[in-house]
């Protein structure tokens, strides 16, 4: 299922070039709006809530869609629960963009591949739990996939938004948990924190890393 | 004869000397050479002699332009500028520079392609352009003037769509750490003082015309649609800066800065930059804050907007507005640039007491701009206040000076990182007033002539960014191994490349890059993890190749290398991929003239393979391997004793340097032992004549 | 020319209400009746004002395209895209959007220093842009051969080349200076809203164009110019007919 239509380049002279490229539409029509609200599924109205958050960077839980279709009255809520559950299902097969997430507890959140990646979507469902829980996941995904370490500090901007003692606390309680002593830390020439998994990167490497990452590019503009 | 499109179809050329100007055809006599740097080195290699110097009225200075300038084409705003070096040591030798703003696009627009000027006029003179109406005028009343008032004045004259490209104060002073800039931010450094040997104050440009597009508009509309669909932020990122709903990736590295809750904060209103997600074409100007990018979240409250070169989407210069400034310096509360020209006062000092949060390091870039883009001074990629620093703080100022002007100086404002301080020294550097100022102005090769400072003594420092003959590293093998290297051997300047770094940086997991690293140079070994570099390998030297013939085809064809070129994109369904065939397209579409990728790719070999023709021919020597393509010694060292092709070193090996320049002599063609094109690499590009001419002075190898 | 109704502007042959606009006497303007109510709808809120508007001579266009100068980054891709995506070649000064002569300076110009809009001012890049006039429109009725139409799908008003003789008296006639001049054809052109999906508003990358339905903006914009209106005496006979004295 794609967004916009690929079309087939024109013949002749780049054919002779070996590539077909492809144009593509016009993008006006593919900015986010009412378009991506309708998606290539039927217009279904959950699918419109789970749309609608997921342009606004948002997951949307199964509670919060119920009490979205029953326009905030809560008695109606309850009889609902079943026919929502139901429903819910039925899109999940019937649109490709709706997919589903269960966090750790139990509960299911929703989302639209149209505006909102997988990687996305399971950092959200991880803001939801346990910070440590987070911050290790991703420092050991970074340490592994790119290979850098990670500012401490970029906890403390969107989409985590945790305060710098929020970070700092629990940074510090993961040191003493076994599950993440993986997690290590180094600070650069600018007294600047990052953290690593040793399971991916060695002492000297993330410390050179960190260093090149907070002075080393800056230092090469 | 056929009629191609692109081409604007002449070539001016104006004589200061008489005063009189006359024009050639373009294709007839460039077509092999495209435009830009190739036209610059045509020129430079038919007619200006070995032994010829900078500031000599025989030197010449080319103004060139290509078939894309001007165009609707993405990324097509900048011009080349090709001269005898001014900074380059010991012996001044050809190099180019280029500057953005509007001038490459106008300059099409009057209908040329390129501007040469030869000879030097006796008074000052400024040269107008107007369409066909070329006249050279007398400058007198401008000269002593800044860059600003200049260009307003021949605004004046020639009306407010003119550009104009002028020098101030410093090249007139024929000091060689000197630019010509135009667009208020744009500019070309090392360039200035060679205009201002010439007398030339300023060339202004008004054109009406137009750039005809060869091939079908249609094809082409969907081209550059295709061609914009496929850019990511500056310097063609192509992950955003942090996590954005859209995105598969991020990384803190990256210029893609554009997010919710960022907003040019002081546009009135504000105005959100959003999450630009990337098939929206019409949020690209969203993506990137280079203001944001260099001094932090605090840069946000001062942009005003972005802004940049013709055609181009991307705006990588920052237009700042501070209030505060206007009362503390008496300086405007408006200023715009981007990298280097934005940091120019900053990078002067060794700190900031409030770190990157503070005012102060806007402050300083405020009164940075404002006197470096009026004087006209030059920083040489940062060189100049790499060297100030380590000059003072090691003593050699205080040493070299006499007791009076150093007491002229405020140093202890210097030390407090207090910016007015600048007041102090660019005016200074700009007038050639005091051996400070005298020495700064030389370029770092000859101030440390001037100073009996050993180079090696450069060489060794870690944090200078010294790299050989007066210029420092530009990407080198701080972040790509051995391809970075091999680029910073070739020229005789800072290299101005970024095709390699561009993909390094762009914000792709390892994997993914050497996944597209293996279609585009044949190997996924063609790219390391930074710091974790691995042995030499022929598909490093093939990158190596690619990222030195890919910069001179866009300075020749008139494309940014900042963002060029485009082989990874922000497209997951893509697979990240970019096209490695966007120039050859564009080409063809544009001029009618149909070359493929790799005949395109030829063209762009025959250009590179004339600089170093002129190399050897000005430098009287063929032996490049063992004079030329130097490296300095902190590249082979590590402060903390890592062995190379250990993980947290970017340390060079010397024997695997050693392979790595056989190996790109080997992909080029060139001789092992001299580094040099042989007679044979010579023909293959087209250039039969050069080899004889370089034969007869016993330049060839073999 | 009192009586004549037979001027028909619109280059369609589109059905009765529709089609026949031309300059029309009160007398025949009030026979064709139903014609009213498309002007009078549009006119609705001008009425309500109290505003005296003319009757409609010529259809009033359907969409107009509006910039925001605070948004404008000064890339110029509209005016490429209007003129390579139109006419193939890439062309400033002929662009039907102009932003060239406002981006250094702002609309006052060269003389206003670091003290205006534009690159050297304060930023702002004022997009100068065709309002799509409603009665009277300049360009339209200065020209000698009723060259400039209105045209499908927009109801855009559109130089129709077949008919321009090259003259310019519709460049002197625009208060905002908005028609160009091709030097190539030998023809004015001005801006004919792409059909109704205008090239520029889709080319620039910081959305500061928008496509609208259109208002009128005729009395908001400052004219850059005191046009030279030169109607021929049967334009202004017709004239006459309406605008009594």
């Amino acid at each position: 299922m794609k967004l916009f239509a690929l079309k087939a380049g024109s013949p002749g002279l780049l054919r002779r070039a070996g590539r077909e490229y492809k144009g593509l539409v016009g993008s006006m029509k593919e900015t986010s709006g009412t378009d991506a609200l309708e998606g290539p599924g039927p217009v279904d109205e959950a699918a419109a809530i789970i749309r609608r958050a997921s342009e606004a960077g948002l997951l949307i839980s199964e509670a919060e869609i119920r009490r979205a279709l029953a326009g905030g009255q809560p008695g109606a809520e309850a009889d609902r629960e079943a026919d929502v559950r139901t429903r819910l299902l039925t899109l999940l097969g019937e649109c490709d963009d709706l997919r589903e997430v269960v966090a750790d507890n139990g509960e299911r959140s929703y989302y639209s591949s149209l505006s909102m990646s997988e990687a996305y979507a399971a950092l959200l469902l991880r803001r939801q739990g346990d910070p440590a829980r987070l911050i290790a996941e991703i420092v050991r995904q970074d340490s592994e996939v790119y290979p850098r370490p990670v500012p401490l500090d970029m906890f403390t901007h969107p989409p985590f938004d945790f305060t710098l003692e929020e970070v700092v606390q629990t940074a510090a309680g993961m040191a003493a948990r076994e599950e993440y002593s993986d997690i290590e830390e180094t600070r650069t020439s600018t007294a600047r924190l990052f953290l690593y998994s040793t399971l991916y990167l060695e002492p000297a490497y993330a410390s050179m890393l960190a260093e090149w990452l907070d002075v080393g590019q800056s230092n090469n503009p | 004869m056929k009629t191609y499109g692109g081409w604007a179809g002449k070539v001016l050329r104006v004589d200061l000397s008489t005063g009189r100007s006359r024009t050639e055809e373009t294709v007839d006599k460039y077509k092999d050479y495209l435009g830009g740097t190739g036209i610059g080195y045509k020129v430079m290699w038919d007619e200006v002699p070995a032994g010829t110097k900078p500031h000599d009225p025989g030197n010449k200075i080319i103004f060139a332009v290509g078939p894309l300038a001007g165009t609707g084409a993405p990324c097509n705003g900048r011009i080349a500028i090709t001269t005898l070096w001014p900074t380059c040591a010991p012996k001044p030798l050809v190099a180019t520079g280029h500057m953005g703003g509007h001038f490459a696009a106008e300059l099409k627009y009057a209908g040329y392609d390129a501007i040469v000027i030869e000879g030097k006029a006796d008074h000052p003179v400024w040269l107008s352009v107007a369409d066909g109406k070329v006249e050279v005028k007398d400058g007198r009343h401008l000269w002593g003037e800044g860059i600003r008032r200049t260009t307003a004045a021949i605004s004046q004259i020639m009306g407010p769509e003119a550009v104009v490209a002028a020098i101030g104060p410093a090249g007139e002073n024929l000091v060689p750490m000197s630019n010509v800039m135009n667009s208020i931010s744009h500019s070309a450094g090392g360039a200035g003082s060679v205009m201002g040997s010439k007398n030339l104050k300023a060339i202004g440009v008004r054109g009406t015309g137009s750039v005809r597009i060869g091939g079908n508009k249609d094809e082409w509309e969907k081209l550059v649609k295709y061609h914009l669909s496929l850019l990511g932020a500056n310097n063609q990122h192509v992950v955003p800066n942090a996590p954005q709903p859209w995105a598969e990736f991020w990384s803190p590295g990256t210029r893609w800065v554009g997010s919710k809750g960022r907003a040019w904060g002081a546009a009135a209103p504000p105005i959100e930059t959003g999450t630009c997600e990337p098939h929206n074409l019409n949020r690209i100007a969203y993506r990137t804050n280079n203001a944001a990018f260099y001094l932090g979240n605090a840069a946000w409250q001062y942009t005003v907007r972005g802004n940049g070169c013709t055609s181009c989407p991307i705006r990588c210069h920052t237009m700042v507005k501070m209030p505060a400034v206007a009362s503390k310096y008496g300086i405007s509360e408006m200023g715009q640039n981007t990298c280097m020209g934005l940091l120019f006062g900053w990078v002067f000092f060794k700190s900031f007491p409030a770190g990157l949060d503070g005012r102060a390091n806007m402050e300083t870039c405020m009164v940075g701009m404002h006197l470096a883009d009026d004087l006209g001074i030059w920083c040489n990629y940062g060189q100049l206040q790499r060297d100030f620093q380590k000059l003072y703080y090691e003593g050699h100022i205080k040493a070299k000076l006499g007791e009076k002007e150093f007491k002229s100086y405020s140093w202890d404002k210097y030390e407090k990182s207090d910016p007015s301080f600048l007041f102090e020294l660019l005016p200074r550097i700009a007038a050639k007033e005091g051996e400070l100022a005298c020495a700064l102005g030389l370029g770092t090769g000859y101030l440390l002539e001037r100073w009996s400072i050993p180079e090696a003594e450069w060489g060794k420092d870690h944090d200078l960014a010294y790299w050989k003959m007066g210029h420092p590293k530009h990407h080198s093998c701080e972040e790509v191994g051995q391809c970075g290297t091999l680029i910073n051997l070739m020229y005789n300047r800072d290299p101005q490349c970024h095709s390699h770094v561009n993909f390094i940086r762009n914000g792709l997991p390892l994997q993914v890059q050497k996944k597209l690293a293996a279609e585009i140079w044949g190997a996924p070994d063609a790219v390391d993890a930074i710091g974790a570099y691995t042995p030499m390998h022929p598909s490093k030297a093939r990158m190596a190749k690619w990222s030195v013939l890919r910069k001179e085809l866009h300075d020749s064809l008139s494309l940014c290398n900042w963002m060029g070129p485009w082989v990874a994109s922000p497209l997951k369904e893509r697979g990240y991929r970019g096209d490695d065939s966007l120039e050859s397209m564009l080409y063809s579409v544009a001029t009618g003239d149909k070359l493929d990728r790799q005949e395109l790719d030829r063209v762009a070999e025959r250009i590179f393979v004339l600089h170093r023709a002129l190399t050897i021919r000005d430098m009287g020597t063929k032996e490049m391997r063992a004079r030329h393509d130097l490296i300095p010694e902190w590249a082979f060292e590590d402060e903390s004793g890592k062995a190379p092709f250990t993980k947290g070193t970017t340390r060079m090996d010397r024997k695997d340097v050693e392979t790595a320049k056989d190996m790109f002599y080997d992909e080029l063609g060139w001789d092992r032992a001299t580094g040099a094109p042989t007679a044979e690499a010579y023909r293959k590009a087209g250039m039969g004549d050069v080899a004889i001419e370089l034969g007869r002075r016993n330049l060839l190898p073999g | 020319m009192g009586s004549g109704c037979e001027r028909d502007r619109s280059s369609s042959s589109a059905s009765g209400l529709a089609g026949a606009v031309g300059l029309c006497s009160r007398r025949q303007f009030l026979k064709v009746g139903g014609l009213s109510v498309i002007g009078m709808s549009a006119l609705g809120p001008l009425l309500a004002r109290g505003a005296v508007k003319p009757l409609i001579i010529m259809e009033q266009a359907q969409g107009i395209v509006i910039g925001d100068p605070t948004k404008c980054v000064g890339c110029r891709r509209c005016e490429l895209a209007c003129t390579e995506f139109n006419d193939g070649k890439a062309a400033p000064t002929l662009a039907r959007i102009k932003v060239d002569r406002n981006l250094n300076f702002g609309p006052k110009g060269v003389f206003a220093g670091q003290r205006g809009q534009g690159n050297w001012g304060n930023g702002l890049v004022v997009q100068d842009l065709c309002k799509q006039c409603p009665h009277p429109v300049p360009c339209a009725d200065a020209c000698p051969n009723d060259a400039i139409v209105v045209a499908p799908p927009v109801k855009a008003r559109v130089v129709d080349p077949d008919k321009c003789t090259g003259c310019k008296m519709c460049l002197r006639a625009c208060p905002w200076e908005m028609i160009s001049f091709d030097q190539d054809s030998g023809k004015a052109t001005k801006c004919n809203l792409c059909g109704g999906k205008p090239k520029c508003v889709e080319a620039c990358p910081a959305q500061s164009l928008t496509y609208l339905p259109w208002r009128d903006l005729t009395d908001k914009v400052p004219v850059r110019t005191a046009p030279l209106a030169v109607l021929s005496p049967e334009k202004s006979a017709a004239c006459q007919e309406c605008h009594k004295r």
